[in-house]
């Protein structure tokens, strides 16, 4: 089992701690990560991803105040509840598989190409 | 000295000529850490670890020999040597950066107990209140300095271990973050075993042996 990932362009004009909140929305949205799932530490996901502590701070604080996540002194940050507005789970499919296809430097046209061939090879 | 730091100096290359790792060694060191069939980029995974530690054995012999008792103590000193390069490896890495603007991360906790087997951690802290027993008790108490070295250098392997930047393949990463910790929880259980000595020495070497072996975690790893 393959773990949930997320991608971070620093150059795609997104500021870096809304693409961490994005993603982590898509994933609970998808049920990749459901509620009560463990989330990794700020200091953690911001040394793997090569940036500041304050920039995952921010985009787990923005989640903490709408209720998606909640940090505990014992079990560190958890899944606490759905986004509200979440977008459907293809939506949030789709926006994941395009993810981990960027993380590949796989273009659009690679990835439309081996989505219809999974789709031929069913 | 400068004779003693010429001769370290020596055999700290020969043994890195000797440990020097391959393909084989990187091959073999995933599949005794849980990784099986370990593909091109994972095994050149495993062989940066190794040379990144290795690559330091040589100037950690030559340094020993300005240590005051540093050398000369037989496993505790090739314990103290191999735990040095895998403390400064662990520490070197903490500062490496990622390059590139695309970055990539899981979203796995990495706690101290999701990388590292409870039992190899309680076994080395009874290792070490027994030798601590052990030395106050045989009124060896100008060892407890060297004691309190290994326990530090022990500590800090683990926090780097769990706190440095992911690396490479998920798997691979989580695997070698779990040697790091076992193998020096090992040597320092040696270290202790060579401050004490007796009996009390020759369970540490086995119980190093043990705990550098274990590639059990207790918690379930996500992949």
């Amino acid at each position: 089992m393959t773990a949930p990932r997320i991608v971070v362009d620093l150059e795609n004009g997104v500021a870096p701690w809304r693409q961490v909140r994005d993603q982590l929305v898509r994933l609970i949205s998808g049920g990749v990560l459901p509620v009560g799932s463990r989330l990794p530490t700020i200091r953690q996901l911001a040394a793997d991803l090569g940036l500041a502590i304050g920039t995952v701070a921010r985009a787990y604080r923005e989640l903490e105040t709408e209720g998606v996540l909640m940090t505990g002194r014992r079990q560190g940050t958890v899944v606490a509840a759905l986004p509200s507005h979440a977008p459907d789970p293809l939506s949030a499919a789709a926006a994941e598989f395009v993810a981990v296809a960027r993380s590949l430097g796989a273009s659009e046209g690679e990835a439309l190409n081996a989505v219809r061939a999974s789709y031929e090879a069913e | 000295m400068l004779y003693d730091a010429l001769w370290a100096a020596g055999v700290g290359l020969v043994l890195l000529l000797a440990l020097w790792p391959t393909r084989s060694t990187g091959k073999r060191l995933l599949k005794s850490w849980r990784v099986k069939d370990p593909t091109s980029a994972q095994i050149e995974d495993a062989i940066r670890y190794l040379k990144r530690r290795r690559f330091l054995y040589p100037w950690i012999f030559v340094g020993l020999t300005f240590v005051p008792l540093g050398s000369g103590r037989g496993v505790g000193s090739f314990a103290a040597i191999v735990l040095g390069g895998t403390l400064l490896a662990e520490l070197i890495a903490t500062q490496l950066h990622r390059e590139g603007s695309q970055r990539v991360a899981t979203l796995t906790p990495r706690g101290l107990f999701d990388i590292a087997s409870q039992y190899v951690l309680m076994s080395y802290a009874a290792i070490v209140v027994i030798g601590v027993v052990l030395l106050v008790v045989e009124m060896k108490i100008g060892q407890l300095p060297a004691l309190v070295v290994s326990v530090g250098a022990v500590a800090l392997v683990t926090w780097a271990a769990v706190a440095r930047p992911a690396d490479g393949d998920e798997q691979v990463d989580r695997a070698l973050r779990t040697r790091s910790v076992h193998v020096s929880a090992g040597l320092g259980a040696a270290l202790v075993g060579a401050l004490v000595g007796g009996g009390f020495g020759l369970f540490c070497v086995l119980a190093w042996v043990a705990m550098a072996n274990t590639n059990y975690v207790s918690k379930k790893i996500f992949w």
